[in-house]
């Protein structure tokens, strides 16, 4: 079975054939076989068009002349059929024959080749052979590179199969080794010792209509089947399967790396969750391994049939675009918004095309749909996928040239072992042997860019610490400052008992408030809170504060200094605002409010209604409303932030304002408490006021 | 402290008729308004034609509205009155209508009860 339209898992399947085919075609030139075919040249066979082999203690291949034909009919199972009008088809390597995958020599070209280019589904082998020599049992070792499944006929009998044929369009699996041995009975036919006994193989293939676009010249046998003893053909099997194996196991070492890689990726992502780089990473490795996964187990087991292979494209696009996104986060692109729109989009289309020609025009199985529009758009998105890399690339070495060297390398690494035709070009062999090991060109790419990622997220790692704990210093700076600022609590006025608390959330927030006296023995109330956080929200309480203690030497009124507060702070906001509520109160109990967007105060229990306008900062030439009021001796006003209202449960449950209200006659800590309990959010800052005098006791 | 998840923005753009048969954009908010939202906002906003006049903001699947969040629809509606636009607004619950009351939203747009009565609501 070939890939399904990918280089990668092809160049894998091949690499492992190419291994095999060599060791096919060693046993077949032992000493052995060699005197084994000469025994065969003298022996004396009554029928023309058969295969005469002496055999030893070794394997034959079996070259031919084998008869062949397109269709399918039981009948042609039959060891008495007479196939003498079939075409005669030799397995022997044409020579200079090259393998159009890897360049390797000794392939035989598929069916496609041989005068049926366009045949798919069935078509049967047959071949009928006269064994002299050992009278053992016999074993046919079947080549591992085959289109796609087959089932083994001998004498008319069913020996088994490579694939599933007990449904209507059989399951077919990338080509494994597999050996059927023939039966005892067969042996046993020897009429006299030294006589040559007739055998009549007969293979039926199926190939799937796709292979006819993944190879130039797919069809059926592309090595010849081996017939021996089954004492050698066994030991030639497990050493085909441990070949298969050992060669496959190497890849075990980048899946392990990628997955040591991705999970540390992801780790660092739980750890600085602000750093969205990690977890693009970490996607990339984790998608990278499963993919690598699906692709080994498809080829070394036969887990994964045709039917599912074309998840392996799905998920290919999946790791194209995990490594896209990572790469575009690293490289810090985020202000180009059409690129992450441009994979997004290519991303998603590919993966659409592929689920469309799957499900609704059996790609791989229709070989209409294998070559029509579906399949044309889906390698078109394809290439322009390839091509995005490169755009990163430019666009990413411009933007951070200092950090991009190194990943730069990585990509390209990462470039090259996804799409290694560049190699075959520059004549750099895909496939190469160490201490006698098979190496694949592709596996140390892959070992090398997923060693170079760990390093990558070493290095991004130790960077964003540094940042994170300059950020950290400048946060600790702010928060400082804003303290410094805010007034210190409990404050005393004569004829007024005055209580605060500030409750910062995580971060340094936006929340400020200011207690001061008049010049007439009565106080100035200034409560707000500037919209985001952090730094800048800091930096914009300080500015508030600085031209609050401006103003506030005017004696201006509520109205007055929230105008003022406004037209200094326009167009300083970027996009942001202040709400704030001002209270001027007159020893004598007077009450003066405005209010620009905040949460009204409460008196005793009961909101204030206060008319309310535009936050500050937003537009200019606002006349804040101002309106009077009387506080009573020994009534309490309660002022506070969002925080309260705000706070939110764990169900994402606001308190809201009606259990503000009602909060609103505790005391401030039991106001602050009782919302930190249920889920602050915010910043929370509660002023609470009480004017002393002879009414009703009032605690704070 | 317990910081809720926060879902994604979405705006949806749609069109409705008022009652004259002017179009109306009708701009349909789904999930947290916070500081991120500014793109998504932004980017619905600009899906409506430069010559509708009439707006509809619905609000009746948004979560959550932070103050971060206000500041964003209050930058909207500064644009949407800054280019002669109306806007009516439906679909908010209580405590976030009074929280637009408290801020002086409703002095750009108008808070109604559901979509039909919002678009009646438009008068020229």
């Amino acid at each position: 079975m070939t890939a399904n339209g990918n280089v990668f898992c092809t160049h894998l399947r091949k690499a492992g054939i190419y291994v095999l085919t060599l060791l096919a075609w060693t046993a077949a030139i032992t000493p052995g076989a060699s005197a084994q075919t000469r025994t065969v040249a003298s022996a004396s066979v009554p029928a023309s068009n058969a295969l005469h082999i002496t055999l030893g203690q070794a394997i034959v291949p079996l070259t031919g002349p084998w008869k062949f034909h397109t269709g399918d009919n039981p009948r042609w199972a039959d060891a008495n059929f007479n196939d003498e009008d079939w075409q005669t088809m030799d397995l022997t390597p044409p020579a200079g024959s090259v393998d159009p995958g890897l360049g390797t020599s000794g392939y035989i070209p598929g069916w496609t080749a041989k005068g049926h280019p366009e045949a798919v589904g069935y078509a049967w082998y047959r071949l009928r052979v006269y064994v002299s020599g050992d009278s053992g049992q016999l074993a046919l070792l079947m080549p591992i590179d085959v289109d796609d499944g087959y089932q083994v006929y001998c004498n008319g009998h069913l020996l088994g199969a490579f694939g599933d044929f007990s449904v209507q369009r059989p399951r077919t699996y990338y080509g494994q080794p597999m050996i059927f041995r023939l039966p005892l009975a067969t042996a046993d036919e020897t009429a006299a010792p030294g006589a040559a006994r007739e055998i009549v193989l007969a293979l039926r293939f199926y190939m799937k209509p796709a292979d006819l676009i993944e190879d130039p010249t797919p069809g059926g046998l592309h090595g010849p089947p081996q017939l021996g003893s089954a004492v050698v053909a066994q030991a030639y099997y497990t050493l085909q399967r441990s070949v298969l194996a050992r060669t496959y196991n190497l890849y075990s070492i980048p899946i392990l790396v990628f997955l040591l890689a991705g999970l540390a990726a992801l780790t660092l992502y739980m750890l600085d969750r602000r750093d969205r780089v990690f977890l693009w990473l970490g996607a990339a490795a984790l998608s990278n391994v499963l993919y690598m996964t699906f692709t080994l187990s498809a080829i070394l087991t036969t887990l994964i049939s045709d039917r599912l292979i074309i998840l392996r494209p799905l998920l290919l696009t999946l790791v194209l675009w995990a490594w896209l996104m990572a790469w575009y986060v690293w490289f810090d692109l985020g202000q180009m918004r059409w690129l992450r729109r441009l994979i997004y989009s290519l991303a998603a289309l590919q993966m659409a095309l592929q689920i469309i020609q799957a499900m609704f025009f059996g790609r791989g199985m229709n070989p209409a749909a294998s070559f029509g529009p579906w399949d044309i758009a889906s390698r078109a998105v394809n290439l322009l996928l390839g091509l995005v890399p490169l755009i990163i690339l430019y666009y990413g070495w411009r933007q951070r040239k200092r950090e991009g060297k190194w990943a730069a390398f990585a990509l390209i690494l990462f470039l090259l072992a996804l799409f290694p035709r560049p190699l075959v070009w520059l004549h750099i062999p895909l496939i190469w042997f160490a201490f006698g090991v098979q190496i694949s060109t592709r596996l140390v790419l892959e070992l090398v860019v997923s060693l170079w990622l760990l390093l990558l997220l070493i290095l991004r790692f130790q960077l964003s610490q540094q940042v994170q704990q300059q950020l950290q210093n400048e946060m600790h700076q702010a928060q400082q400052i804003q303290q410094t600022l805010l007034p210190e609590a409990p404050a005393t006025l004569p004829g007024f008992h005055i209580e605060s608390m500030y409750r910062p959330a995580a971060e340094v927030g936006g929340d400020f408030f200011q207690i001061l006296p008049s010049t007439d023995g009565g106080l100035l109330v200034v409560i707000g809170d500037v919209s985001g956080k952090g730094l800048r929200a800091a930096m914009l309480v300080s500015l508030i504060i600085g031209t609050l203690r401006t103003l506030a030497e005017q004696d201006l009124s509520p109205g007055k200094l929230l105008e003022g507060l406004n037209r200094r702070l326009h167009k300083r906001m970027e996009g942001g605002f202040a709400t704030c509520v001002c209270a001027r109160i007159t020893p004598d109990g007077k009450m003066t409010l405005a209010n620009a967007g905040h949460l009204a105060p409460y008196l005793d229990g009961v909101e204030v209604e206060v008319p309310t306008d535009l936050p500050m900062g937003i537009i200019t030439g606002i006349d804040y409303e101002e309106r009077s009021y009387v506080v009573p001796p020994g009534s309490r006003l309660v002022f506070m932030t969002d925080g309260i209202v705000e706070a939110r449960n764990k169900n994402g449950e606001l308190y809201g304002f009606d259990r503000t209200a009602i909060l609103a006659r505790e005391t401030i800590a039991e106001i602050v408490r009782t919302a930190q309990h249920f889920g602050q959010e915010d910043d929370i800052t509660v002023v609470g006021l009480i004017r002393e005098g002879s009414s009703a006791p009032a605690h704070i | 402290m317990t910081m809720q998840p926060q879902l994604i923005t979405r705006v949806h753009v749609d069109q409705a008729k008022a009652g004259d048969g002017s179009p109306i954009g009708v701009l349909r908010f789904s999930g947290d308004i916070t500081s991120t939202s500014r793109d998504v906002l932004f980017g619905g906003y600009a899906e409506v034609p430069a010559t509708t006049r009439k707006l509809v903001f619905d609000f009746s699947k948004v979560e959550y509205l932070n103050s971060s969040g206000i500041a964003l629809v209050i930058e909207l509606l500064m644009a949407a009155n800054k280019a002669d636009r109306k806007v009516q607004s439906f679909g908010l619950s209580p405590h976030f209508q009074k929280v637009f009351i408290m801020v002086g939203l409703n002095k750009y747009t108008h808070l109604q009860a559901d979509e039909a009565t919002a678009c009646a609501a438009f008068v020229d």
